[in-house]
């Protein structure tokens, strides 16, 4: 009797494994669980009150649409580093055992996303307008600050109240499988998907209300301070921004979803006095070494 | 004749030399102590957003020394907390007149977007002397169109899932640069 070899047993170990995962989920992509998401989704919808659990799958799916229109920048330094200030600022917040994932997106464009459930996005072309750890953990700061008052989740909520999308999804979901012959998961997970991109699309495309984003960036710029940065390094963001030409393209999208910085800045006065003593941080010399 | 140059050897140039030593250890200092100043040292165009008193010190309470037109084309030299220390750089008249006014009371000049790779030596010259890379990275930015037309990557969250770290190993990163937690309140209005 022969015995096999440890290359042939981990790849029978592997193959039993991924048998395994897929009876119980249907449907896997690498490590990611589709299967669990299909169940999810419907539920999402079916449910008027939504869990963490729910709303980290949301914000998964949210984040793929993101990623589906500009990829992640493929260093890992500096996503590793991006996800050590957010995963501080993160610790320090109202939320912190939240599963906090931040990725750095391959854009020129100048901007910044969140998504329910802990997933927070800056674009390589912000990244390169900053100058030094606290105006980084700035932006990051205030998409946390999103995603702790759960103002995607509150939006989503709302638009799917006003066009009742609950009930077009299960008509249509059910149509979709009275007339073809695929499986009933596969078919649920067309048609959730499809929902929710369309919904993640039109959320990052319109943006937030005025008002939660002027209450990101109070909530931020405090985050920010006790966190240990030096919270004027936010004001110095809004300035920097606000003095990048309005009609550079890479800001049209930013512009499009948030109010102008010189209104986010005169919103912030009140809060320059309650930080006045604030002696934090800036870090200039540990950003800069992990830039290169 | 011998008065003036034992004058200027004994009293002036020590004095001077000493001046220079001061000013070259302080700014030795800064450099090294990096980690706890919060003075930012890069010099920027703008103008003041409303008519402004320049303060003689950096807080509300600090005697005025000049009122300081809105529009006038300033000098920002450097932050301390929320104030910047400016300069006027007013072509109408030889005077230049200095002090501190609220960070709120200022407006940079227009700069172009900077433009370049992460990760090169242009980033580290953009900071240290003040001057804006160039290199374009070829990788375009996205408007309302590429979301719209965004198809759901489910790969890149594999990805996204790799970079992750511990809140343990953020905390040990944290206080690595005697980053520390402080009392100021999150939600303080709720």
């Amino acid at each position: 009797m022969k015995y096999l070899t440890l290359p042939s047993y981990l790849c029978v170990v592997t193959v039993f494994c991924l048998l395994v995962a897929c009876k119980s989920t249907s449907l896997k992509i690498g490590n990611f669980d589709v299967g669990k998401l299909v169940n999810q989704g419907v539920k999402v919808f079916n449910a008027s009150n939504i869990d963490e659990a729910q709303e980290i799958q949301f914000g998964e799916n949210m984040s793929a649409v993101l990623l589906g229109a500009r990829p992640l920048y493929e260093n890992k330094e500096i996503n590793v580093y991006v996800n050590k200030v957010g995963m501080w600022l993160a610790s320090n917040s109202s939320r912190p055992d939240l599963s906090w994932q931040f990725g750095v997106i391959n854009s020129t464009a100048i901007n910044a996303f969140a998504a329910p459930g802990g997933f927070v996005f800056i674009t390589s072309g912000m990244l390169m307008q900053l100058e030094n750890e606290a105006q980084l953990a700035a932006v990051l700061a205030h998409e946390i600050s999103h995603i702790t008052e759960q103002h995607h989740l509150n939006a989503i909520k709302e638009e799917a109240n006003r066009s009742a999308i609950t009930e077009s999804l299960f008509i249509s979901a059910q149509a979709y499988q009275d007339n073809t012959s695929a499986n009933d998961e596969d078919k649920n997970y067309g048609i959730w998907a499809k929902k929710v991109t369309g919904m993640a699309q039109n959320l990052y495309a319109k943006g937030l209300g005025r008002d939660d984003e002027l209450q990101a960036d109070q909530l931020g710029i405090r985050l920010l301070a006790k966190s240990g940065y030096d919270a004027f390094a936010y004001i110095d963001n809004l300035q920097v921004l606000a003095s990048i030409d309005a009609d550079d393209s890479a800001l049209a999208l930013l512009y499009q979803t948030h109010p102008a910085p010189s209104q986010r800045l005169a919103a912030l006065a009140e809060q320059l006095d309650k930080l006045a003593m604030n002696q934090g941080l800036l870090l200039t010399k540990r950003f800069i070494s992990q830039m290169n | 004749m011998s008065k003036a140059f034992t004058y200027y050897f004994l009293i002036v140039l020590p004095t001077v030399m000493m001046l220079l030593a001061i000013s070259t250890f302080n700014i030795s200092l800064a450099f090294d102590n990096e980690l706890t100043s919060q003075i930012s040292n890069k010099v920027r165009l703008g103008q003041l957003i409303k008519d402004t008193h320049l303060l003689k010190q950096p807080r509300y309470q600090s005697d005025p020394l000049v009122l300081v037109k809105a529009e006038e084309n300033i000098n920002i030299k450097y932050r301390q907390s929320a104030w910047y220390f400016i300069s006027t750089m007013n072509s109408q008249t030889p005077e230049t007149f200095s002090g501190w006014v609220s960070m709120l009371s200022v407006r940079f000049d227009s700069t172009p977007k900077r433009e370049g790779d992460l990760g090169v030596q242009s980033l580290f010259s953009s900071v240290t002397h003040d001057s804006l890379p160039t290199v374009s990275t070829g990788i375009r930015g996205f408007d309302e169109g590429d979301l719209k037309n965004a198809k759901a990557d489910l790969s890149q969250l594999i990805l996204l899932k790799s970079y992750t770290v511990s809140s343990n190993t953020a905390v040990a990163f944290a206080h690595s640069a005697k980053l520390a937690s402080n009392k100021t309140k999150v939600k303080e209005d709720k």
